[in-house]
């Protein structure tokens, strides 16, 4: 497995697919939180919007980016589409990494907040909720489940519209919600965690899923 | 040993049927060259011996930990370099480093490719590209080897060193299906030929049980489309069929009906 990671990853990382969604995700970080002095909290509540955006588009590109046939190779060579898949959403996670590091520190150091561990930990926790709520649409509309890349860019943002809008559809809204409520970091740091387990799990049904409805069209 | 078998295997796209009942089993050491027009579901079973697809109905076994494939077309966007790929290929396959490294280069060298080796994938020529799926497949001796059409876009050289990797990984013990549509490579190559019309496993047989038709042209008959014709080849003096023996009597006959000579009726042999 830590072969077929390392394959991956050194693939990605030549093609450079990675830096459009990051690029953005570092734009709206500029726009969004340079010079911030409202809560802390607030800000991280933008990032988990601009972290589901980029994550989303990023394992899009990185899920797409091994052509079909080569693809089969690998598949046949692992000898489970399974494994191909968990290696490739470890490789989106390894980049999630650095961005999320970025979205808890960047408010910090251009804005003026007065930060603890409790804010940090709530900062990470919402952040790592929404990258996996992120990958997981994006496994859904990348090429293994549909085939037309517009009809996906549709799909995305319609799924990252409705995650927004609908409060119980995914963790994204309530992950908002707790983090615009005020309260001190302190207390919601149990209901962000909950929900960041709920968005592990959101994942990984979404990787099932995936995994079914791609065999189901060999 | 059988390596792997499938039982009663169907498949359907939908209500589109593309294999119905076949049953076919792939011993070590063998060669078994799936033959048949466009369409007919070569290729669909190649995907199901390696697990790529599953089948609608029937079951498929499979005796084999190792498995190497190589599909139809290889493309690839990839900046790795061919080499590079090789490596990695090599290293999910549970080889060393160092090992990958002198396997990889010897394929390479083998194939005539290693000139290209540091060429990134997505600049490789069709034949390159097809070099470097080939390399990929044998790469760790394999126990099932699948090749949909692996001669396709090959050079002459390439040609007759192809031939001679899959021979040796047959000798080593690994069961070998491909497609192809060349008779004369057929004949050259494999050890069992089955036949596919429209999904349905319709001939199964030596290759030195062919016959070789050599006619010279009278009214018009398409023997493109004839079913029992495995190859029709065009030359100056006439038109040369490829038939399982058996079957060639009943092409002889139609042709003279409608007005062909009949230059030679040869069975051919293996080269």
């Amino acid at each position: 497995m830590s072969a077929l990671y390392r394959y991956l990853l050194t693939s990605v990382l030549l093609s450079q697919r990675y830096l459009p969604p990051t690029l953005i995700f570092l734009a709206a970080m500029a726009v969004g939180t340079t010079s911030d002095n409202g809560p802390l909290q607030s800000s991280y509540a933008f990032c988990v919007l601009a972290m589901l955006v980029c994550t989303t588009w990023l394992a899009v590109s990185v899920v797409n980016h091994e052509d079909p046939t080569q693809r089969k190779i690998t598949v046949v060579t692992v000898g489970s589409s399974l494994r191909v898949l968990t290696a490739t959403v470890a490789v989106v996670v390894t980049w999630c990494v650095p961005l999320l590091v970025i979205g808890l520190v960047y408010p910090i150091v251009t804005g003026k907040h007065t930060v603890t561990a409790a804010d940090l930990a709530v900062g990470a926790a919402a952040q790592l909720g929404a990258a996996m709520t992120g990958i997981a649409i994006g496994l859904l509309c990348s090429r293994l489940v549909v085939a037309r890349i517009g009809v996906a860019m549709l799909a995305a943002a319609a799924a990252i519209l409705a995650v927004l809008l609908v409060r119980w559809m995914s963790p994204i809204r309530p992950i908002m919600t707790v983090l615009s409520d005020e309260k001190p970091a302190g207390a919601n740091a149990v209901p962000l965690t909950l929900l960041a387990v709920v968005s592990a799990i959101l994942l990984t049904a979404a990787v099932l899923a995936t995994k079914v409805l791609a065999d189901r069209k060999e | 040993m059988e390596v792997v078998r499938l039982r009663k295997v169907s498949k359907r796209y939908g209500r589109r049927e593309i294999l119905a009942d076949v049953d076919l089993g792939l011993d070590a050491g063998e060669l078994l060259a799936l033959v048949g027009a466009n369409g007919s579901g070569k290729s669909t079973v190649l995907r199901l011996m390696v697990g790529l697809s599953q089948p609608s109905a029937g079951k498929v076994q499979r005796n084999a930990r190792v498995v190497s494939y190589v599909p139809d077309v290889f493309t690839s966007h990839d900046r790795l370099s061919a080499s590079a790929y090789l490596r990695h290929m090599g290293r999910i396959r549970g080889l060393s480093t160092r090992a990958a490294r002198d396997r990889s280069l010897e394929l390479l060298d083998r194939l005539a490719l290693a000139g290209g080796a540091d060429t990134p994938m997505r600049k490789l020529s069709k034949g390159n590209a097809q070099k470097v799926a080939l390399a990929q497949a044998l790469l760790d001796p394999p126990q099932l080897l699948v090749l949909d059409e692996p001669w396709a876009g090959l050079d002459a050289t390439a040609h007759s060193t192809l031939r001679d990797l899959l021979t040796e990984a047959a000798d080593q013990g690994a069961a070998v299906a491909f497609t192809e549509h060349s008779a004369d490579v057929v004949r050259s190559t494999a050890t069992r030929v089955c036949e596919l019309d429209r999904g349905r496993l319709t001939t199964v047989h030596r290759p030195a049980d062919l016959t070789e038709l050599h006619l010279i042209p009278g009214a018009g008959l398409d023997w493109d489309h004839h079913p029992d014709v495995l190859d029709v080849r065009r030359t100056d003096a006439g038109v040369v069929l490829l038939l399982p023996t058996g079957r060639h009597d009943a092409a002889l006959l139609t042709a003279l009906n409608h007005g062909w000579s009949v230059v030679t009726v040869r069975q051919v042999k293996p080269e």
